[in-house]
């Protein structure tokens, strides 16, 4: 094309430009009408397919996306549709003839196509929308096509169909696997688009071989290398090509092969795709295994469609498909097994049916021979029986019947099996028939104490029936009712409707289960459980009614009533019949059914007339059986020996059981309501009962009913038929051994109870469940009250008493965690007394060996642990009050142990108080009362005083605590007296040793200090002495005379005086030293001595001294520095008498302290004295209180340590005047 | 309390133990007393000493008064004393036993 395309801008491609429009319909582009041109622009800057056709010959024009659509066609732009698309064009022609004719839009959905998108021939399917294309005139100049691809659409609606089927199937009741894998793959045949060919293979039982045991779309079997007939799941060799398959058969998930068309193409049968007949190239083996567990059925193949993609969705539908595959092949193997089970209980049941026909036959004839002459004795009045033995032959006649019975019924179940049974139907007035059934049986109706209702119309048509089959349907609905109604009414009911004869017969007995109202005529199905009278029956009754019904055409159902109780219908066509014939119907069948109903009601249990006297003093035998008759024989026969108590069912039995105390229990394990093993576990858990004998009885014989009867827990098993002999030798031998067994038992108990101690048995939770006599004496409770659970009644509670329940509580702790323990605990008595008991407890197997007891012993410690505990108190009092000789602490010491002691609130001395408070006499002796203060007499030393012990709440006060509380405040009296004396002795030291010290009016700026040591009680050797000298100057003193008291004093008075003296003469510090040197050498008690002799000059601000073996002084000065005054130190008094002394001098700043101390101040046992000294230095050091006392106190307060320092302490403090001088 | 006679017979050591004060003094006054009476030189033998008060230095003052006592081994404690008192410079003290027999 040699024009430029300026517009329309193509967005296509050189091919735009190339097209040599000029001699196409549409001639040169610029000649392009403006809707052509629009319409053009549209179409090649969209990025879907667009198509359009112009002009009456449709002259192509389209875009890149439409390219791949027209494929070998392309490329034709400019050339006419219907030339272009000739083959589709009968089919479309028409739409766009019509577009272009009315201008109508249009579409042709879902059209398939061949493209060559992915590199292969692919089946995609488009839906193209036709649209007109208006000029200016009002005519249509073309029509817009836009092409949508619906590929995902269409293949999904078809896959989706074709699982549909698959699932539909499915449904088909099909119970072999093999053909369920066939009706599949007939599905998946009939819709080869997807998947042109597949075999399905499905592992043998053993799961050796995989087989094909289905396939579709190949011509004949599979026979390919990788596609076989069968694969070994031992592969054949390493380069095995079913190794694919074989894979897929073992493991999870599926496993494509490609390229199969080169290696060996499938015999795949034409026609799956439209698309052509290319070869299947690709196919997946997918398992078939059920999703919930490893096992696999087998694997199928599945071929894929050579013209679709193999995408995500693709196989997401193979798997469905294979999924579809195992469910098929699941359902089918559980309906075979469902199949399989219910032929073989059909196949068992016809065995039974079998089996009992001929048991039954074999049973009749001796049956006859039993029931005959036993009826001739009964009727023999020639030869009268005694009473006795009338009783024996009428049981025996009575189950001779109830035999012969349920042989002719088990014989009527064979018959109808075999169809050898047929109803004999002659005319009957069925009203009457059924009212003279229904009075036969009353009495057994009246026995059960059960009202009966009888409704039948008086007047009724003749039917056809047979009347002895009439007679066992109406008889065994009554008895069932009879069995299974405790108290209430049994109504029968008889109605015609026309063309059916009705009869109900509802009870109010325990109904049935619903669940289980489908199997209430299933033959051997019992479905009431325990609750009826007896538990006798086989489950055959109504299956016979049942099945009689049927044989005349009728039907029989179950009905559960609203309120309580079961209906039972039974419905039969009535058949008119020409008359009525008379009644008759066989009274031997009747009385039989009655006989046994009769049996079944309590009151034959109650009184026997002729019951055999029970021997006195003999072993008393509970007999619990259900069927009168056996328990009348049993407890005739252990009469003679025994004492017999009856029980007509298992809970009667264990009233019975636990009122009377029987020595040994015979029962039945059948019976209704409890039957014999919930007895016999009844039993046991009762420890009154536990240790009975009990010997079952049971219709079950073999060794394992036995087994199981032992098991239980029961002492010896009977199995029916038993010889009298064997079971009156059974019940005597394991009398005998339970007597054995209880003598052992009633020794130990003996034995327990005769020991002192209080004894108990308790389970691992601690339970108590055994105690002896010496128990009930020790706490009061006793072995009618067992068990005691835990808290155990006798335990302190945390409320009155959280010292001993802390106790206890860590000796069950212990107890539970060892299994053993030693405690003394304090318990309580039952009357309230609280007891100190030494308890020993153990673990023991107990005698069954299947668990652990828990055993102790508990003795009474009170009177010891009383003691032993008020010596402890007395003992740690008088160790808590020795060493201590002030008054005031003895008491403070000796109020707070009595108050600890009682865990009192509040201790208190009264003095000046009415004295009368006694507390062991005023009180009544072991007074329970609960108090909450207790008074008691004190004589502190000087008067009488009460002390006083107040409770925070009422407390008891036992005598015990009242004896101690005396010897308590007795001992403390003692002390209290020491003391007194001891205050006054140091009293007097004191007022000795102040009178010698020094002066009492000191100058200002001084301080003194005497504090002798906490237990002196002599006067020390320390003094201090300041005293004014003439110029305004003070003289002062500290010395400290080696050793104590009196004597000790005295040299100290001497020296102090002579030192006064030396230094009111004017002598300097070393003058005096060296002059009391001379004069301590005459004195014996002055060696040694230390003294410091100091002149203090205010208004010079200085002060000389000399110190004789005495310890520095300290001179704190105002910044807050302090220096030892050790320049003049020398040897103490005497040592070297003659020689002279040093002196120095040391200026005292305005605000400076000077302390003079003797060493008590700074010395300490094991420590340097240094450490002392430094210790007052830093006393000293920093801000100082503004008197001279305080400053004295604050020393004494930081150095002395309230009051522990071991020696006498006399302290002098200086301070010097911040104005200077006077 | 151990004592140990010397060789020659000239001297006598005395060892006390534990703490020495008012109360607890005796016995090694009544040793100190006989083994002044008996020999010319008494040593002490102070090592054992974990106490002692101002009664110990004055009990000490006196045997050094009356014969030659030498103090061997005293501990820090007790020397500090002997220093504060200003008594170190009088009294025969030696570091060891051995240097106090050989002296």
């Amino acid at each position: 094309m040699e024009e430029p395309t300026a517009e329309p801008r193509s967005a296509l491609d050189p091919l735009m430009l190339r097209t040599p429009w000029a001699e196409t319909v549409l001639g040169p582009v610029r000649a392009w009408p403006a809707e052509l041109r629009a319409a053009v622009g549209v179409c090649l800057n969209s990025p879907f397919p667009m198509l359009i056709m112009w002009g009456p010959d449709l002259a192509m024009v389209y875009n890149d996306a439409f390219v791949p659509i027209l494929g070998a066609k392309h490329p034709a732009l400019g050339l006419p549709c219907a030339e272009v698309w000739a083959d589709a064009w009968p089919v479309v022609g028409d739409m766009i003839t019509r577009v272009m004719e009315r201008g109508e839009s249009t579409y042709h959905e879902n059209l398939p196509l061949l493209l060559q998108r992915h590199g292969f021939d692919e089946t995609v399917y488009f839906t193209f929308a036709y649209s007109a294309i208006p000029q200016d005139d009002g005519t249509v100049g073309g029509v817009f096509t836009v092409v949508t691809e619906t590929t995902p659409q269409v293949l999904g609606t078809r896959r989706l169909r074709t699982l549909r089927e698959l699932g539909q199937a499915r449904s088909a009741r099909i119970a072999d696997a093999g053909q369920a894998c066939a009706a599949a793959t007939a599905v998946l045949a009939a819709h080869r688009e997807d998947v042109p060919f597949g075999v399905v293979y499905l592992l043998d039982r053993d799961g050796g071989t995989a087989r094909a045991v289905s396939s579709f779309g190949l011509a004949g079997p599979p026979q390919l290398p990788w596609l076989p007939s069968t694969v070994a799941m031992a592969a054949d060799g390493p380069a095995d090509e079913a190794e694919w398959i074989r894979q897929a058969l073992t493991a999870p998930g599926p496993r494509t092969r490609s390229g199969l068309a080169r290696v060996a193409p499938a015999p795949v049968l034409p026609g799956a795709a439209a698309a052509g007949p290319a070869p299947v190239d690709t196919a997946v083996a997918l398992p078939l295994s059920a999703t919930s567990s490893d096992h696999s059925y087998g694997a199928v193949v599945l071929g894929t469609s050579p013209y679709l993609a193999l995408d995500d969705s693709y196989q997401e539908y193979l798997s469905l498909a294979a999924d579809h595959l195992t469910a098929a092949i699941s359902d089918a193997r559980a309906r075979a097994a469902q199949l399989r089970r219910s032929e073989e209980l059909a196949e068992l049941d016809r065995a039974k049916t079998k089996f009992f026909t001929s048991v039954s036959h074999e049973l009749r004839t001796p049956l006859t021979l039993i029931a005959g002459p036993a009826a001739d004795a009964l009727a023999d009045e020639l030869h009268p029986l005694a009473p006795a033995q009338r009783r024996r032959l009428e049981v025996v006649h009575r189950n001779a019947g109830r035999l012969r019975r349920l042989v002719d019924t088990l014989l009527d179940f064979s018959r109808i099996e075999d169809g050898r049974l047929r109803g004999e139907p002659v005319p009957v007035d069925l009203a009457t028939l059924t009212r003279g059934i229904a009075q036969s049986f009353a009495p057994a109706v009246e026995r059960a104490r059960l009202r009966f209702t009888v409704d039948c119309p008086d007047d009724s048509p003749a039917v056809l029936i047979d009347p002895g089959m009439w007679e066992r349907i109406v008889l065994n609905l009554l008895s069932n009712a009879v069995k299974f109604t405790l108290d209430g009414e049994i109504r029968l009911g008889l109605r015609f409707t026309g063309a059916e004869v009705e009869l109900t017969v509802a009870d109010t007995g325990i109904g049935i289960d619903p669940a289980e109202l489908p199997h209430v005529f299933e033959r051997f199905r019992q479905v009431r459980g325990t609750g009826g009278r007896s538990h006798e029956g086989s489950g055959i009754g109504l299956a016979l009614v049942s099945e009689l019904a049927s044989l005349h055409g009728g039907t029989a159902e179950a009905a559960r009533r609203p309120d309580r109780g079961t209906t039972l219908t039974v419905r039969l066509p009535a058949r008119p019949a020409p008359q009525p014939a008379s009644p008759g119907f066989s009274h031997s069948v009747v009385q039989d059914y009655v006989a046994e109903a009769l049996q079944w009601s309590p009151a034959t249990a109650a009184a026997d007339p002729d019951a055999p006297a029970a021997a006195t003093g003999a072993d008393r035998v509970l007999v619990a059986e259900d069927n009168a008759d056996l328990r009348s024989y049993l407890a005739a026969l252990l009469a003679p020996e025994y004492a017999v108590t009856q029980a007509a069912d298992g809970r009667e039995a264990l009233r019975l059981a636990r009122e009377l105390r029987p020595d040994l229990v015979l029962a039945d394990v059948m019976m209704p309501g409890l039957d014999g093993f919930a007895l016999l576990r009844a039993l046991r858990a009762d420890p009154a009962t536990a240790r009975t004998p009990v010997v079952l009885l049971s219709a079950r014989a073999g060794q394992e009913a036995a087994a199981e009867g032992l098991a239980a827990g029961a002492d010896d098993y009977l199995a029916k038929p038993f010889s009298s002999a064997d079971l009156l030798a059974r019940v005597r031998s394991n009398l005998d051994l339970a007597r054995l067994r209880n003598h052992e038992s009633a020794w130990r108990t003996a034995l327990v109870n005769a020991m002192q101690d209080g004894f108990f048995v308790a389970r691992p939770d601690l339970s108590v469940i055994e105690v002896n006599d010496g128990f009930t004496r020790l706490l009061g409770y006793d072995a009618a009250q067992l068990p005691w659970p835990v808290p155990h009644p006798w335990w302190p509670t945390r409320e009155q008493d959280p010292e001993g329940y802390a106790l206890v509580e860590a000796a069950v702790k212990l107890v539970r965690s060892q299994g053993h323990g030693r405690f003394v605990l304090p318990l309580r008595h039952r009357d309230g007394r609280r007891l100190w008991v030494d308890a020993a407890l153990d673990s023991l197997r107990d005698h069954r060996g299947t668990g652990r007891l828990l055993v102790g012993t508990l003795r009474d410690v009170t009177v010891a642990h009383l003691a032993a505990e008020r010596d402890a108190a007395v003992s740690r009092l008088t160790g808590r009050l020795a060493g201590i000789d002030d008054s005031a602490a003895v008491l403070a010491v000796g109020l707070a142990e009595l108050r600890d002691y009682w865990q009192a609130e509040r201790v208190t001395v009264l003095r000046g108080q009415d004295t009368g408070a006694d507390p062991g006499g005023s009180a009544p002796p072991d007074t329970r009362e609960l108090v909450t203060g207790v008074d008691a007499p004190l004589f502190d030393g000087s008067e009488q005083a009460v002390l006083r012990l107040e409770f925070d709440r009422p407390r008891p006060f036992t005598v015990a605590d009242r004896t101690l509380m005396i010897q308590l405040t007795g001992h403390l009296q003692r002390a209290l007296g020491r003391a007194r004396a001891n205050d006054e002795q140091r009293r007097v030291a004191l007022a000795l040793q102040r009178a010698i010290l020094g002066p009492a009016d000191l100058p200002p700026g001084f301080a003194v200090r005497y504090e002798p040591a906490g237990s002196a009680l002599e006067v020390g050797g320390d003094w201090y002495d300041v005293l004014e000298l003439p110029g305004h100057r003070y003289g002062v003193v500290v010395g400290d005379v080696v050793g104590r008291g009196l004597p000790a004093a005295a040299t100290m008075g001497q020296l102090r005086s002579a030192a006064r003296a030396l230094l009111l003469e004017n002598n300097g510090p070393a003058r005096v030293l060296e002059a009391l040197d001379r004069f301590a050498d005459l004195l014996p008690g002055a060696f040694c001595t230390t003294v410091f002799c100091a002149v203090v000059d205010p208004a010079a601000g200085s002060v000389r001294y000399s110190s004789a073996g005495h310890l520095p002084a300290l001179l704190a000065h105002p910044d807050g520095g302090v220096r030892r005054l050790d320049g003049a130190q020398s040897v103490p008094l005497a040592v070297t008498p003659g020689s002279e002394r040093p002196e120095t001098s040391a200026t005292l700043p305005a605000g400076a302290h000077l302390l003079l101390y003797t060493d008590g101040l700074v010395e300490r046992r094991h420590e340097v004295i240094d450490t002392g000294i430094e210790r007052a230095e830093a006393a000293l050091a920093g801000e100082l209180p503004a008197t001279p006392d305080a400053v004295v106190d604050h020393l004494c307060a930081v150095l002395l340590d309230q009051g522990r320092h071991e020696d006498d302490v006399a302290l002098l403090i200086y301070r010097q005047a911040w104005s200077s001088g006077r | 309390m151990a004592t140990d006679n010397g060789p020659s017979a000239s001297y006598q050591v005395v060892a006390p133990r534990g703490d020495l004060d008012t109360d607890t003094l005796g016995p090694l006054a009544a040793e100190l007393d006989d083994a002044a009476a008996r020999h010319p030189v008494v040593i002490l033998d102070a090592s054992g000493i974990t106490f002692s008060d101002s009664s110990f230095l004055r009990l000490v003052l006196l045997t050094h008064r009356r014969t030659e006592l030498r103090i061997a081994a005293a501990p820090p404690a007790v020397a500090r004393l002997f220093q504060l008192i200003s008594v170190d410079a009088m009294l025969h003290l030696y570091p060891t036993l051995d240097a106090a027999r050989a002296a």
